[in-house]
């Protein structure tokens, strides 16, 4: 998949939110990209987009191609999308507790999937997904499948939530903060698995994440996002152990590390930009220890850095 | 040094609703939230209580804070019995030097007040001095903080989160407590303005003098925050020692799964998933013996049957395991 200028703007009484702007970065087979920012960063817009599931209005897709095996995901009907929707392209969302149906049995929703998407019958569905939910790890399937949600915990049923992603073994998996809602132990073993099932099924990964630490322990590459703009895309050796854009170098200067004693973190000053009326010129320019004139009046563009990644800043355009 | 703040056996237990055929099975009716916890915090330190939700440390804050009752034991404040028969003037003394700062911000500030309001509230209250006083301590604060003066007459929500929790960090402060709860202060913020937020935490504290207690579920914040650190577990302590002994000589299997599940921000340093089995167990069925057992790689047949006692492995450095000296970091032969 390769996203290219993709603008997505917001049209609200109050004014119009320029939600992502001019956002490009490819997403290859077999990998995992972690898209990392903070809230109003815009990654869960760029989600949504992907899915086709932007709410227009008030959204408006503006500019920009999502290329999916040739065809361009934005020009397609919704009965179209509908059917690449869950089946090519499938996502797992923060908090499994509002997206599962507590009234029906976790075997039957994963089945509902497959009989949808695969047109089979639902003995021989539900029959597939108790085997899904054994190879997520979860014990005593066969039985658990005849459970409802509020009798799992957390992490089981985020399990039950990948489960019903990959039951039509998917392309592209997205996975928006899937383990925020879960205590760290139980994040580390869904991480794992997911990680795992990226491998074995040679799928593409995109795991939007507010955490560093959780990009580099599991993706290849990594994009960081700041109000709206990918500010630097690379390979996560590039970004965390060489990062070029001053955002990135900030947020990893500013974060806490379990494996490290540190006196003093150095800290991003400043507050995160009004998407309304977002800054000039460059969006961090406000916050960043190095602008410039140029910084405040002219936006920098993507200047190629690593083999396929970019940085947008000024400071990288000689390099 | 000197203990400003100590719990002594602290046990709260809630009562939980039961079914007909629960309560016919004789099924049990207790929560064990906490379940005898002891641990001391020094005069101008940051004592740590870490652990999964679940485990009671906002349970225990609430007790320190006199929101709860405890079912036994003590909490100690200078040596006084909080929940214990005191003279009126002490027990406001103490409840003036005991504030807190909670998780989230916005829902901890009054939505019809404004920020000089909300800050000026506990003065009221507690009738510090006279109004052109408070009308200063609220205008120092509010600057100690990092806030402007044009604020002053704002309405929370006009503020951004970081910003709300440097009010909230403002109004803890007006009455110059000795100690402040910190239950979860940055875990609601986003990664550029929790930084600040902690570094202005670390200022204020040795520009007033202040203890904190601060609860978290983010061991990389605790380590950055914290001089003593105590790891919670289904309602007890598992471990208790300074900070630096607990990253690099970590005792009880649970403190090291925790530390071996924060993903750190490094690539070139990858961790596998946990060897944990198992989620935690209801803290209403609790496990017998040592409650880690049913998910601890290492349990022996006495782990299932002996509870452990929180005890000293080696200077300064409790752990309740009962193979606490298999995990011991080895003298080097001299």
């Amino acid at each position: 998949m390769s996203v290219q200028d993709l603008s997505v703007r917001f049209y609200l009484a109050s004014g119009v939110v320029n939600a992502v702007e001019h956002l490009s970065f490819n997403v290859k087979k077999g990998v995992g990209l972690g898209i990392v920012g903070e809230s109003g960063s815009g990654k869960t817009v760029t989600a949504l987009t992907i899915m086709g599931l932007l709410p227009r209005p008030p959204g408006r897709i503006d500019s920009g191609t999502i290329l999916y095996s040739g065809t361009d995901l934005i020009k397609l009907s919704q009965e179209e999308m509908r059917k690449l929707r869950g089946k090519r392209i499938a996502m797992v969302y923060q908090d499994p507790m509002t997206s599962l149906n507590p009234v029906l049995r976790v075997g039957f929703q994963i089945a509902e999937t497959l009989m949808v998407h695969e047109k089979i019958a639902q003995h021989e569905a539900e029959a597939r997904a108790a085997e899904l939910m054994e190879a997520m790890g979860i014990p005593e399937a066969e039985k658990r499948a005849k459970e409802y949600p509020h009798q799992f915990s957390g992490g089981m049923r985020q399990r039950i939530m990948i489960a019903m992603a990959l039951a039509t073994k998917p392309d592209l998996l997205i996975a928006d903060e899937p383990t925020t809602a879960l205590d760290v132990i139980t994040q580390s073993q869904i991480l794992s698995l997911l990680k795992d099932l990226q491998r074995k099924h040679n799928m593409a990964v995109i795991l939007i994440t507010h955490d560093l630490g959780i990009v580099a322990q599991v993706c290849e590459e990594a994009l960081v996002m700041y109000a709206g703009h990918g500010m630097e895309l690379g390979t996560v050796q590039n970004i965390f152990l060489n990062p070029k854009h001053p955002y990135t170098k900030g947020l990893l200067e500013s974060t806490t590390r379990a494996d490290k004693e540190i006196k003093r973190l150095s800290s991003i000053p400043g507050t995160i930009p009004d998407l309304i009326n977002p800054p000039l010129g460059c969006r961090f320019h406000p916050r960043c220890p190095l602008a410039d004139d140029r910084c405040a009046t002219q936006e920098p563009p993507a200047f190629p850095e690593g083999s396929e990644g970019y940085s947008k800043c000024w400071r990288s355009e000689s390099s | 040094m000197e203990v400003l703040l100590e719990v002594e056996k602290l046990c709260r237990y809630f009562q939980v609703k039961r079914t007909l055929s629960e309560m016919t099975s004789n099924a049990p009716r207790t929560v064990k939230a906490v379940d005898n916890i002891s641990f001391k915090v020094t005069h101008g330190e940051t004592f740590g209580l870490v652990g999964e939700s679940g485990c009671g440390k906002t349970t225990t804050t609430k007790v320190i804070l006199r929101l709860l009752k405890p079912t036994s034991g003590r909490v100690l404040f200078e040596g006084d019995d909080i929940h214990g028969k005191l003279p009126k003037s002490r027990l406001g003394n103490i409840h003036r030097e005991i504030q807190a700062v909670f998780q989230d911000p916005a829902g901890s500030l009054d939505p019809r007040m404004t920020i000089g309001q909300i800050v000026r509230e506990p003065l009221d209250i507690q009738k510090t001095g006279n109004a052109g006083p408070r009308e200063g301590t609220v205008r120092q604060m509010l600057g100690a903080v990092g806030l402007t003066a044009e604020q002053y007459n704002r309405y929370p929500h006009e503020l951004s989160g970081g910003q709300q929790q440097r009010v909230a960090i403002a109004r803890a402060l007006a009455l110059h407590p000795k100690i402040v709860i910190l239950d979860e202060p940055v875990s609601a913020l986003d990664m550029s303005v929790r930084t600040q937020i902690l570094n202005l935490l670390k200022d204020l504290q040795s520009q007033f003098g202040l203890t904190y207690l601060f609860v978290a579920h983010d061991l990389s914040v605790v380590r950055y925050m914290c001089d003593h650190i105590a790891v919670m577990y289904l309602g007890q302590i598992v471990e208790n020692c300074p900070t630096s002994q607990l990253y690099e000589n970590p005792i009880h299997p649970y403190t090291n799964a925790l530390l071996e599940a924060v993903p750190v921000p490094d690539p070139s340093r990858r961790k596998g998933p946990s060897n944990l089995r198992g989620s935690m167990p209801s803290p209403i069925n609790l496990p017998t013996g040592c409650r880690f057992h049913t998910r601890c790689p290492y349990a022996v047949a006495k782990c299932r049957t002996v509870e452990p006692e929180l005890l000293e492995v080696s200077k300064g450095h409790l752990a309740s395991c009962h193979l606490a000296d298999t995990f011991l970091p080895r003298t080097p032969a001299s």
